[in-house]
């Protein structure tokens, strides 16, 4: 019995001393998977990069409605101040997506190599609508600023506010381009 | 073996999730469900990209 129980773990041995100087036998995956892995991860890496400026215009357009769709909840509800909570959370993605992804911010430091091309059609759109939208805060501005002069209620003075703060919201992310409409200056 | 198996999968996991383009993505989701909604996932997913964004360009600066 010892006889053979030395011959099969002699036999054993001998086998995987084999296998590990080729390294062959044993192995059952290929070391072609990890070249297929980072090919696979190379062209996920492409496939984002390219469906980012969609994504982005999307997002701009959305986070666009909704700060203007806050400010007319904002500005039209008399009594209570329900979309206030919506103006700014869209106000502060609004700029934090303005000062990663524009170029003309000083402070950006990003390469905007892939993201290139996705800008005209979303600052054509978003530039109107909040064109349009400070055109109408500026006049609830100045209305509401016309009833305060004329007889000062407290109601009144809240709303001034209301204005001030939607009109600043608004026209914030314009910047320099609010007196001038965005085909006028072309 | 086993090992090599093991850390190509692990860098190319790292290499898909670190990347500028993955920060960038979450960025651009995150806002498009925190800013109409208020989410909870929205809100994490946008501080997440953040991180990641500002990490990758601040370490190509340096």
């Amino acid at each position: 019995m010892d006889i053979k129980f030395h011959a099969e773990l002699g036999i054993i041995l001998i086998r995987f001393h084999q296998a590990s100087i080729t390294g062959v036998e044993i192995a059952f995956f290929s070391p072609e998977i990890t070249e297929y892995l980072q090919e696979f991860s190379k062209q996920l890496l492409k496939l984002l990069s390219s469906l980012f400026p969609i994504l982005l215009s999307i997002t701009i357009v959305t986070v666009n409605l909704s700060l203007i769709s806050g400010a007319i909840v904002y500005l039209l509800d008399y009594n209570e101040d329900n979309g206030k909570i919506m103006i700014l959370r869209s106000f502060i993605i609004l700029i934090l997506l303005i000062s990663i992804f524009n170029p003309k911010f000083p402070n950006s430091t990003v390469v905007m190599e892939p993201f290139e091309g996705f800008l005209p059609l979303t600052s054509f759109i978003t530039s109107y609508l909040l064109f349009i939208f400070a055109a109408l805060s500026l006049i609830v501005f100045l209305g509401n600023l016309g009833l305060y002069l004329i007889a000062s209620d407290s109601k009144r003075v809240k709303n001034l506010k209301k204005s001030v703060f939607c009109l600043i919201c608004i026209i914030l992310p314009l910047g320099f381009q609010f007196p001038n409409m965005p085909l006028w200056r072309t | 073996m086993l090992n090599e198996i093991i850390v190509s999968v692990v860098s190319a996991c790292l290499d898909i999730f670190l990347s500028v383009q993955f920060g960038a993505f979450l960025i651009a989701l995150g806002s498009t469900i925190y800013a109409p909604t208020g989410n909870r996932i929205g809100k994490y997913c946008l501080l997440f990209g953040f991180i990641i964004f500002t990490l990758n360009n601040l370490i190509i600066d340096i």
